[in-house]
């Protein structure tokens, strides 16, 4: 049997290494290892402007698709929501594909996922895709582009769930294969604390923390 | 008082034409002074998610841009109103690309809000935002999804942001525009 060739979509718009790639890299790497896929990656935002036909192509000729995003007000970034619309409308739909997404947001629930991810479900049912389901992350902030690999205990939890993310991906007989696997990776009260103590220390480094709370538009309100 | 409308249309139809009509004459006999951005016609930067807008340059956004002008005029105006088509259940890219650019509007900070996790405020009001969604279809799962991520909008956006479903083939313009007036008007 020919392998599976899987699209790995990675959304967010950072040039550098960001926690949607990371999470990509780390399901594609199961994907490869446990069931032989080809992977191919794409950065959304630089494809989707600078060569559009090359994503175009890329996803008519996969098996599969998948969608690493971060959470951007609820809801997918702008530019991703373009390229789905694109694929969309250009897509070979005389093929089917499997379509999967692993989301993060900066927030420590990854209950702030949720509304994405159903709006990747109603895409996939507009566009003819078979809906894999979600792997949703809360507190991206703590992984910040690291290869989950490298980051030992921390995110051993969050390997464990992104190879069984990877096992049932394309095992559609498996019960519950399309659920949303749900992933915190800290303490709510810890990562609040934390991350609001991160975000002084580093507008110190910058010497602009006496004007964090700054309002420059203030005219009415 | 200011009434901003953040038009996110992708097509140059008819209905949008009459939609903005309706709105423009209900909120001017409301008193409104209104200003109608089609956002497809301006240049605005993406986010790219650097967060500087909250640390080397608090409350501004690195791009200055049409981006950046139209954040100053939401949390100055009194009202704001979006318009966009149901895309997949959310917003269009034009639109989307803007809500993207309020960040700055917001603070890094982590504060609880109805059990979740939310960002504080910056500023001490935020006017009510009234999305429009235009379907051409019957009602859908998609309708559904789009009032649901306006409501999910409006815990992060501390005020009223709600989510409605304009459909141009079953109800007048200008009927619309009065319900949503009288729903503004009591929720106020």
């Amino acid at each position: 049997m020919r392998e599976k060739r899987v699209l790995l979509l990675v959304g967010s718009p950072k040039s550098k290494r960001s926690t949607s790639l990371s999470l990509g890299e780390q399901v594609a790497k199961n994907l490869t290892e446990s069931q032989g896929c080809v992977i191919e990656s794409m950065q959304v935002l630089k494809t989707i402007r600078e060569n559009p036909d090359e994503l175009i192509q890329a996803w008519n000729r996969a098996d599969a698709i998948l969608l690493a995003y971060p959470v951007y007000v609820d809801s997918l970034p702008a530019h991703v929501i373009q390229t789905l619309m694109t694929c969309h409308e250009n897509r070979d739909d005389t093929k089917t594909r499997d379509f999967g997404v692993m989301v993060n947001c900066g927030f420590p629930e990854p209950l702030h996922n949720r509304h994405s991810i159903q709006i990747c479900r109603e895409f996939a049912r507009v566009s003819g895709l078979n809906w894999r389901g979600a792997l949703s992350v809360g507190g991206g902030g703590t992984i910040s582009g690291k290869p989950l690999a490298e980051m030992g205990k921390m995110a051993s939890f969050l390997v464990e769930k992104s190879k069984n993310f990877a096992e049932r991906f394309f095992n559609t007989e498996q019960e519950g294969s399309t659920e949303t696997i749900e992933v915190q990776l800290a303490p709510t009260r810890l990562y609040m604390i934390l991350g609001n103590r991160n975000w002084v220390q580093h507008a110190k480094k910058l010497g602009t923390h006496k004007r964090l709370k700054d309002k420059p538009y203030c005219k009415s309100h | 008082m200011k009434a901003l409308i953040l038009d996110g249309t992708i097509d140059n139809d008819k209905e949008n034409e009459t939609l903005k009509e309706a709105w423009v004459e209900g909120l001017e006999e409301q008193g409104y002074q209104v200003n109608w951005v089609i956002l497809k016609q301006e240049e605005i930067q993406s986010c790219i998610g650097c967060f500087n807008c909250w640390t080397k340059t608090p409350g501004l956004c690195i791009y200055d841009d049409k981006g950046s002008d139209l954040a100053e005029e939401i949390i100055n105006s009194q009202l704001v109103i979006g318009v966009s088509p149901v895309i997949f259940g959310g917003y269009s890219p034009e639109m989307k690309k803007m809500l993207d650019r309020i960040i700055p509007l917001l603070m890094p900070f982590f504060v609880k809000k109805k059990g979740e996790v939310h960002h504080s405020p910056r500023y001490d009001g935020y006017p009510p935002v009234w999305m429009v969604g235009i379907s051409k279809k019957k009602k859908d799962e998609g309708e559904h999804l789009f009032e649901a991520l306006a409501k999910r909008n409006e815990l992060n956006w501390h005020n009223l942001f709600e989510g409605h479903i304009w459909r141009p083939e079953t109800e007048n313009a200008r009927d619309f525009v009065d319900r949503s007036m009288k729903f503004l008007e009591a929720r106020r």
